[in-house]
């Protein structure tokens, strides 16, 4: 039997939050990906459980682009043997759209792409990589919430279209808490309302962005 | 010079060797002098003042007599009702003597017992828990923001109802609750002697690991620190699935 080196990578990431990386394999196998497909899947519903409101179905393609993406990049930390030009292609954007069941499937593996480029910034500034990999944080904003996106660029129609997930992503703004994307309308009026009375309580910061509204 | 005898009005109280406790007010009036004969005990030399004050009113079982002419007439009565009977008169303060009660050295009260009782109080309180029905949290849960939840834990108290501990609670209907040293409170009661509170936790609760929930109506029961989770909706979401099937 062979080893199934990206399951086994992904799932240490998952349960353990750290990075195993076993020999330089780019390529991933077909039954491997199945495997992967049904792991992803069973974590999915575990982690939907917490979901407000309907919980989006889960999207398995978008869930296993995630997942080789952040492999892929994790191996091209370790193992450069690439030229520079053929990274782009290693690491393609997802071809479907992005709707609601796409962004969280995909978030099971992408959340943890923000610590992998700080990882890439600490041992170079001037990676490339680091400029393949923020193009996709900023199109997949809902996993690089904690990160420091440009927040002009960032295409925010989707997050309105699904109750469940825009409470997610306010849920997201408030746990780290990310002014500059509080500052948002979208996003203002709805802290506004989940704060409610207890903004002192749980966000003292914010009570200033009301502050200057009035 | 000589006492005009016939308008000698002297006033005479009568009562019973077992009412002679009862003297005890007036015992500070010197004048007085005191008889007693058999069973009856008898005060003489009662000014007019004296005997229509307070303090010979309020005396109980008493016969009130006026002297005239050697008879004693029932006070304010015209017929004659006996002779001025002849004692030995003593001065009232040596007749009744004071009498200090001995002090009790083995007293210690040990069978006397305090209720414990709930009374409506005015200090205001903090709600720090609320019993509410599972499925009115249900319906808010559903749409809460994580952020409401995050301080809060909660424990399942039957098919039905819920406690959840924590501030700020959540904007649902229930009955609310506030922490006195350990023990939860309904708001708006308090125990009637709050001084006894950490002696009732103590004698309850010695180990702390419950909380101590008071209902209305005095009685109590322990709600144990271990089986209380954090609020999350997944948390909320996998109890009431298993809920439903011990329903159905």
């Amino acid at each position: 039997m062979k080893e199934q080196y990206f399951l086994k990578m992904i799932r240490q990431l998952r349960e353990k939050e750290e990075v195993m990386l076993y020999v330089n394999v780019l390529k991933i196998e077909e039954t491997e990906a199945k495997e992967m497909g049904a792991y992803l899947q069973e974590q999915y519903h575990l982690e939907a459980v917490g979901f407000p409101y309907t919980v989006p179905p889960f999207d398995e393609s978008a869930a296993l682009w995630a997942a080789k993406t952040v492999y892929i990049a994790c191996q091209l930390m370790l193992y450069r043997e690439h030229m520079e030009e053929d990274l782009p292609s290693l690491l393609p954007d997802y071809a479907g759209k992005i709707t609601p069941s796409t962004v969280l499937s995909a978030d099971l593996c992408l959340r943890f792409l923000p610590d992998i480029i700080k990882n890439l910034r600490d041992i170079d500034v001037e990676d490339v990589l680091i400029n393949v990999l923020e193009p996709l944080l900023i199109r997949w904003h809902y996993s690089g919430v904690r990160y420091n996106l440009p927040i002009e660029q960032l295409d925010i129609s989707w997050v309105t279209q699904n109750d469940g997930l825009l409470q997610l992503y306010v849920d997201r703004i408030i746990a780290v808490k990310k002014i500059a994307l509080a500052q948002k309308p979208v996003f203002k009026e709805h802290i506004k309302a989940n704060l409610g009375i207890f903004v002192d309580d749980y966000w003292y910061e914010f009570k200033n962005i009301l502050a200057l509204d009035e | 010079m000589e006492k005009d005898t016939t308008n000698d009005i002297g006033y005479f109280l009568l009562t019973n060797t077992s009412h002679k406790d009862d003297l005890a007010a007036i015992r500070s009036w010197k004048n007085l002098r005191v008889a007693f004969v058999s069973d009856e005990v008898w005060v003489r030399d009662f000014t007019p003042t004296q005997i229509k004050s307070v303090e010979v009113k309020s005396i109980p079982y008493k016969t009130l007599y006026q002297s005239k002419n050697s008879k004693l007439h029932l006070l304010d009565s015209l017929l004659p009702e006996r002779n001025i009977p002849s004692f030995l008169w003593t001065p009232i303060e040596r007749a009744l003597p004071i009498a200090l009660p001995s002090f009790n050295h083995n007293f210690f009260g040990i069978q006397e017992k305090v209720p414990i009782k709930l009374v409506p109080t005015e200090t205001e309180a903090d709600a720090v828990a609320m019993i509410a029905s599972l499925s009115d949290m249900k319906a808010y849960l559903e749409t809460a923001p994580a952020i409401r939840l995050q301080k809060l834990s909660w424990a399942v108290l039957n098919r039905n109802d819920a406690i959840i501990l924590g501030k700020p609670l959540l904007p649902i209907v229930g009955e609310t609750f506030w922490n006195r040293n350990g023990h939860l409170l309904p708001t708006g009661y308090d125990f009637q002697l709050p001084i006894l509170s950490r002696y009732i936790q103590y004698k309850i609760n010695p180990d702390s690991m419950y909380w101590v929930m008071w209902n209305k109506n005095d009685t109590h029961f322990l709600l144990p620190k271990k089986d209380i989770e954090p609020l999350t909706l997944s948390s909320f979401r996998m109890t009431y699935l298993k809920i439903g099937k011990i329903r159905s």
